[in-house]
């Protein structure tokens, strides 16, 4: 609670306060009148100043809640789309990983259709598969074998 | 008939952090390690937060 410049009413006899701009717009929108005395244009009762100061205080915290909440909402929704990422990136790797021991799991069935055609057209690769190969061809085959 | 794997139990993230008692940026980080699990969903399997709270509890004892 702001403290109040207190004036006593001359007419009433009450007491009246000096209201800062913010208070004095609010008075107005609420339809509070103003009292004109001691030389001011408008001054607030001081009762007036006073529920009306607390409700902007109220206001304030409550927007001040609102913001908070929004923004832990946002900070939520960015980390759950985050968590979302993650996961698809994650069973992108799975899925290309099975999808790797799928083919490498094929490659001894490969082969021995390969030397059973091989031997089957009387190719001598039959007996031993790298022969005659050239060598880098060679190195892949022993290095797709140490792959199974 | 292919069989599909069953879903696993999962925790929300609201859940996860009450649970661990962090903020959601920590379950990020948690998540970005590899020791939480996040799924298709936004949310994390049981299992992970579980491991996560375990581990927690094991290194609350120690210190």
């Amino acid at each position: 609670m702001q403290p109040f410049n207190v004036l006593p009413d001359p007419e009433t006899g009450g007491l009246l306060t000096v209201a800062t701009e913010p208070l004095l717009a609010r008075a107005a929108a609420e339809g509070v009148p103003t009292v004109a005395a001691w030389g001011f244009p408008a001054l607030l009762p001081l009762a007036d100043a006073a529920r009306l100061t607390a409700a902007i205080e109220r206001g304030d915290e409550l927007n001040g809640r609102a913001n908070a909440a929004r923004d832990s909402y946002r900070e939520l929704a960015g980390v759950k789309r985050a968590l979302v990422t993650i996961a698809q990136q994650r069973a992108a790797k799975a899925e290309e990983a099975a999808a790797r021991a799928a083919h490498a799991a094929t490659i001894p069935a490969r082969r021995a259709a390969d030397a059973e055609e091989a031997a089957r057209r009387g190719d001598p690769r039959s007996k031993n598969p790298d022969e005659g190969l050239p060598p880098f061809v060679a190195f892949e085959r022993h290095a797709e074998k140490a792959a199974v | 008939m292919a069989r599909t794997a069953p879903a696993p139990e999962t925790v929300t993230l609201a859940d996860a952090m009450a649970r661990l008692a962090v903020n959601s940026r920590h379950i990020l980080t948690l998540a970005l390690d590899g020791r939480l699990e996040p799924t298709l969903s936004g949310d994390l399997t049981a299992a992970s937060v579980d491991r996560v709270a375990a581990q927690r509890a094991r290194a609350l004892e120690d210190s």
